[in-house]
């Protein structure tokens, strides 16, 4: 996404808010014990179909609705592949979906920008933050945890671990959904932005901000986003993310959130 | 109520479990004793679903469980422990049974969950996460799983190992609670010392090499020939 | 990258084609192995904790972004690889192209035998069937892993100077992970733990790629390929011969 008649603060919340919703989905589906390297392409089909929907006069709600299910759908299909595959399996044909970022293409234009603002992605951001955490402790969360911690287990009191898998990553290609469709709305929106930098951000945000909570993931967005508009890091904020990341994974793989955890438990 | 008839497993040509039969009622305690590789956990493996069999057949509470999936036996009524404790690491020990007793119902299971951890000496270790747990604890939280799943077939692999005299005596106690209590439940438990279930079971059956070499209760078990040259060696005859 | 930079920067100076490649190889062989070591070697000492067994993952993509975003493309030499056409009927290739492909094959028959016949390759095997029963037996983990490292890469390296060889290849490209994408759809729909598998799939996909319209169309046939793969034969066309066995089983 390019800064684009937006100024900083807003471009600061836009990121936060799709980073933060693509960073929940690959913690929904982290958490059951798989990593989903390609769920920004989720976000690229939603916002495909929103902008091209808006382009030819569809009204924004119609078309944001479109979008999400069609993320949905295609993230339903996926899981329904992949998710009775083993881990490295999982891993691998989740970066099948690089071919659809790499594809996929999307209108630009001025009548898209008409209904873009920031509070609206940061609202749902947050929402889905809520209701991720609420997730997490209900009975389905538990289990999917469950599958993640250890599946044999989990199948032994009565767990379906496919079925599990199948439901994370299909809440999760929806909630990139979401930020996909509302980033068609973005001024300045670009389509490139979801090849394989959407990916990273997002992972980047549940890695920076721990996987112990729902909340890891936003807290995650937030330090993706101030990289991404920061004088001294917006120019490369790929790369910076993908070499935060890296180090991340290495030194502190429990993200910001673990730090705080580790000196509550002193 | 576990009913295995001439049950037998291979992997790769190896006969793993070679014309095993076991029954197991309502209210019994059977135990499953033998040398390591006899074919004790491979047994608990077909018979909650993990192994498919290559002849024979297992049921549950008179309902064949051949070819299901392991979630989908345990939803037809059978919990199981394992050799390994096999915990879920990052929930806490209440978390852990309350995994077990989430197939009972949401409403009850956190009571339910409670009360067994209460049985087994747990209560003030509800909140504690899995490492900070001891062996004896893990091993107690693993059968507190099993137990609170209220299913009706317990089978339980290596329950015994890592328990201290007043952890063993307290789990004795509970396991003999649990096959007697109102309608019963059928426990087949597994252990390679013989002597740690000695006072426990009904009847025993002696595994070796993937076969069932003895039935009857301990004492007949113990005192069989064939079970002594497999333990001993038929050097003991001499 | 650090390959075809290798092959640039011999054929700059005016080196044979056959210094040019031996000096890729070797560049791209070091370049994986310092990858390695700075990334994955890290990321699998502490393969627990939060993120588990997925750690290894996240840190090779990471490193595999970063490297796609900080290093330049290097420039290709055309005036020395598109030199020599060989026409066959109305086909022609470039020369280079043609050794190239050779070179490849030789490459993939010694890859074979060297892991079907040799101590390493023993050695190789017994890790990947059963990590702790190798160690136990005396295989080394670490010297084992570097030696895959520097050979994996080798090949890795060999690949992409048989590409860049080619003409037109890096026309179009968006992203360098196109490679890693064709990579892996031939393995997993070629068969898992098998070089035979692997040559086959490699071949299926090549075969769909170069019918491809656009380059783009072909990775997305690479993709779905791969996705089909993983949801109908999981374990590929032609795994190895133990997991064949186990399904029978």
């Amino acid at each position: 996404m390019t800064q684009h008649e937006v100024g900083p603060f807003a471009e600061l919340l836009w990121r936060f808010g799709i980073v933060g919703l693509i960073g929940l989905g690959v913690w929904l589906v982290l958490r059951c014990g798989r990593v989903m390297l390609g769920n920004a392409a989720f976000a690229a089909i939603a916002a495909a179909s929103t902008a091209a929907l808006i382009a030819r006069g569809t009204p924004a709600a119609v078309a944001i609705l479109a979008g999400i299910v069609a993320a949905a759908v295609c993230g339903a299909i996926f899981g329904f592949a992949a998710a009775r595959t083993g881990a490295a399996a999982f891993a691998i044909a989740s970066l099948s979906l690089w071919a659809i970022e790499l594809s996929v293409r999307a209108p630009t234009g001025d009548a898209l920008h008409s209904f873009g603002s920031p509070a609206v992605v940061v609202a749902a951001a947050i929402a889905a933050g809520i209701g991720a955490w609420f997730y997490a402790r209900s009975g389905s969360g538990r289990a999917a945890a469950a599958v993640g911690q250890d599946e044999r287990a989990a199948q032994g009191v009565g767990i379906d671990p496919i079925r599990e898998r199948l439901i994370a990553v299909t809440l999760g290609a929806l909630l990139a959904g979401v930020a996909g469709s509302l980033s068609a709305l973005y001024p300045g929106f670009d389509i490139t932005a979801y090849r394989l930098h959407g990916d990273i951000a997002g992972l980047a945000a549940v890695v920076f901000g721990g996987v112990g909570s729902a909340f890891g993931p936003l807290l995650g967005a937030v330090l993706v986003a101030i990289a991404a508009v920061a004088p001294l890091t917006k120019e490369h904020a790929a790369a910076v993310n993908a070499v935060a990341l890296l180090a991340a994974t290495i030194v502190l793989p429990g993200g910001v959130l673990s730090i705080f955890w580790r000196a509550a438990r002193r | 109520m576990i009913d295995v008839r001439e049950a037998a497993v291979s992997f790769g040509g190896v006969k793993a479990l070679d014309n095993v039969s076991i029954i197991c009622s309502l209210g019994q305690i059977v135990g499953v004793v033998g040398p390591s590789g006899a074919g004790k956990s491979t047994l608990f493996d077909a018979i909650s679903g993990r192994h498919p069999l290559v002849s024979g057949s297992i049921s549950i509470g008179g309902a064949t469980i051949d070819g299901m999936a392991p979630q989908v036996v345990a939803r037809r009524g059978l919990a199981r422990t394992y050799q390994e404790d096999r915990l879920f690491t990052s929930m806490t020990v209440l978390d852990n049974v309350f995994a077990g007793a989430h197939l009972v119902g949401a409403m009850h299971s956190e009571a339910l969950a409670r009360s067994v951890l209460e049985s087994l000496g747990l209560r003030d270790r509800a909140n504690a996460h899995v490492w900070e747990l001891a062996p004896g604890e893990r091993r107690r939280v693993a059968l507190a799983r099993a137990i609170a799943s209220s299913a009706k077939a317990l089978v339980l692999d290596e329950p015994l190992r890592s328990l201290d005299e007043s952890e063993l005596e307290v789990v004795r106690t509970v396991l003999r609670g649990i096959a007697n209590e109102s309608g019963g439940r059928a426990i087949l438990i597994s252990d390679r010392d013989v002597d740690a279930i000695a006072g426990l079971c009904d009847r025993v059956v002696a595994l070796h090499a993937g076969k069932a070499i003895a039935h009857g209760t301990f004492d007949e078990v113990v005192r069989d020939v064939d079970v002594r040259d497999a333990y001993l060696g038929v050097e003991w005859r001499q | 990258m650090a390959a075809a930079a290798a092959v640039s920067w011999f054929l700059a100076r005016d080196q044979p084609i056959w210094v040019a490649a031996v000096g890729g190889i070797a560049a791209g062989a070091i370049a994986g192995l310092i990858a390695d070591r700075i990334v994955l070697w890290p990321a699998r000492l502490r393969s627990g904790g939060p993120l588990g067994a997925a750690r290894p993952s996240i840190a090779g993509l990471a490193a595999l972004a970063a490297f796609g975003v900080l290093a330049p493309e290097p420039e290709r030499p055309t005036h020395v690889l598109s030199a020599g056409i060989i026409r066959i009927a109305s086909f022609g290739a470039s020369k280079l192209t043609l050794e190239g492909t050779i070179v490849s094959i030789l490459a993939i028959v010694a890859v074979v035998l060297i892991v079907r016949s040799t101590r390493y390759g023993l050695g190789l095997r017994a890790l990947g069937s059963n990590t702790p029963a190798a160690r136990a037996a005396g295989v080394g983990v670490e010297p084992m892993n570097i030696r895959t490292a520097l050979l994996a890469s080798a090949c890795g390296a060999l690949a992409a100077i048989a590409l860049f060889s080619a003409p037109d290849y890096f026309a179009g490209r968006s992203t360098p992970f196109d490679l890693p994408l064709a990579g892996l759809a031939a393995v997993a729909l070629g068969g898992l733990a098998s070089i035979p598998g692997a040559i086959i799939g490699g071949f299926v996909i090549a075969i769909a790629q170069v019918f491809a319209p656009t380059a783009d169309a072909g990775d997305a046939v690479a993709a779905a390929l791969l996705l089909l793969a993983i949801a109908v034969v999981p374990r590929g066309i032609l795994p190895a011969t133990r997991l064949r066995e186990a399904d029978r089983a």
